[in-house]
């Protein structure tokens, strides 16, 4: 007579693990362990409250942030406006004289000038060592028209290609 | 109202606070057996809850996602503390109520069940008084369903044989 007892029992486990479990066990491990402490008014203020400065300075931190990207796309913004002008000023500047070459800087004062002009003139007119690389017109000779090459450039406006 | 908190709405926390807070203090007390060590945990787990937003996915129950969260939470106090040796103390901590009947075997009950191992204890009382399902239990505990199936089986087992809470399966 036990042993059908227990077979049924261990039935019953088997099926109140799968469900809702015994009533009467339920219902006593909710009496004994299904209360808590009472949370006052003055506990909910204060989680709350909590949530809501953490909820604030959330948004503090966003706007910051939002901000500080901008302030940074801005600054960014400008340093390649800087350097775009700059980048294209600089190939202007040097469009006109500056640009024909060093070569022609004849002085190497950085600059080539009607001194520049000049001074070769003088060289070729005194039968000085002339170097190869003032021919600037590309003849294969090195001669007057070379120094009007110079001469051009020097008086040349900015922007204004050599002819 | 996960929903509508990620998109901003205040109110919805409140609503959530409101609608857990209880389950939330009461599993609190359960594993760190004192009321105001439970009031922090409830505390802090509503405030890392609230962290989550925006952009939390909530892919099960509140319930399973805030079971770790409340007994890691209490675990900690109650290692901080260092009152409890064992976790046992913690469930005898558990005050009884004014209508506890003693004469009905509540006592025994209590006794029976804080004597069961703690893995056993945890689902049966999760199962039984949180009323959570088994999948949530495996989910919330991460651990497989099986596992899950067994220590309730084991834990309503253990009790059924126990002269002194036999009774509780009549």
């Amino acid at each position: 007579m036990q042993e059908p007892m227990d077979n049924r029992r261990e039935e019953n486990i088997e099926r109140w693990a799968e469900e809702g479990g015994p009533p009467q066990l339920r219902e006593s491990l909710s009496e004994i362990y299904g209360s808590g402490p009472a949370v006052s008014r003055a506990v909910d203020e204060r989680i709350l409250g909590a949530a809501r400065e953490q909820m604030a300075r959330r948004v503090r931190m966003r706007w910051m942030m939002r901000y500080a990207i901008g302030s940074v796309a801005a600054a960014a913004a400008v340093v390649l406006i800087v350097i775009r002008t700059t980048h294209h000023a600089q190939p202007a500047a040097k469009s006109g004289a500056a640009m024909v070459a060093a070569a022609e800087d004849v002085n190497r004062d950085g600059k080539i000038d009607i001194l520049d002009a000049y001074l070769m003139a003088r060289s070729l007119a005194a039968k000085e060592a002339i170097a190869r690389e003032w021919d600037f017109n590309h003849d294969g000779i090195v001669d007057g028209r070379d120094v009007d090459v110079i001469a051009l450039a020097a008086v040349k406006l900015r922007g204004e290609e050599i002819r | 109202m996960v929903e509508a908190l990620n998109g901003g709405d205040g109110s919805a926390f409140d609503a959530i606070y409101f609608r857990y807070r209880d389950w939330v203090a009461r599993l609190a007390q359960r594993i760190c057996g004192d009321e105001n060590d439970a009031l922090d945990v409830v505390q802090e787990t509503f405030l890392y809850l609230h962290r989550k937003f925006p952009g939390f996915v909530l892919s099960a129950r509140l319930t399973t996602f805030l079971y770790p969260v409340v007994k890691h939470l209490a675990l900690a106090i109650r290692r901080k503390r260092g009152r409890m040796s064992g976790d046992m103390g913690a469930l005898e901590a558990v005050p009884a109520r004014p209508g506890d009947r003693r004469g009905e075997g509540l006592e025994d009950l209590r006794a029976v069940v804080a004597a069961v191992s703690e893995v056993h204890r945890e689902v049966l009382l999760m199962r039984y008084v949180d009323e959570m399902s088994l999948e949530e239990i495996a989910t919330a505990l991460s651990i497989p369903l099986g596992t899950v199936k067994s220590r309730v089986h084991n834990a309503l087992k253990m009790l059924a044989e126990d002269p002194r809470t036999r009774k509780f399966f009549e």
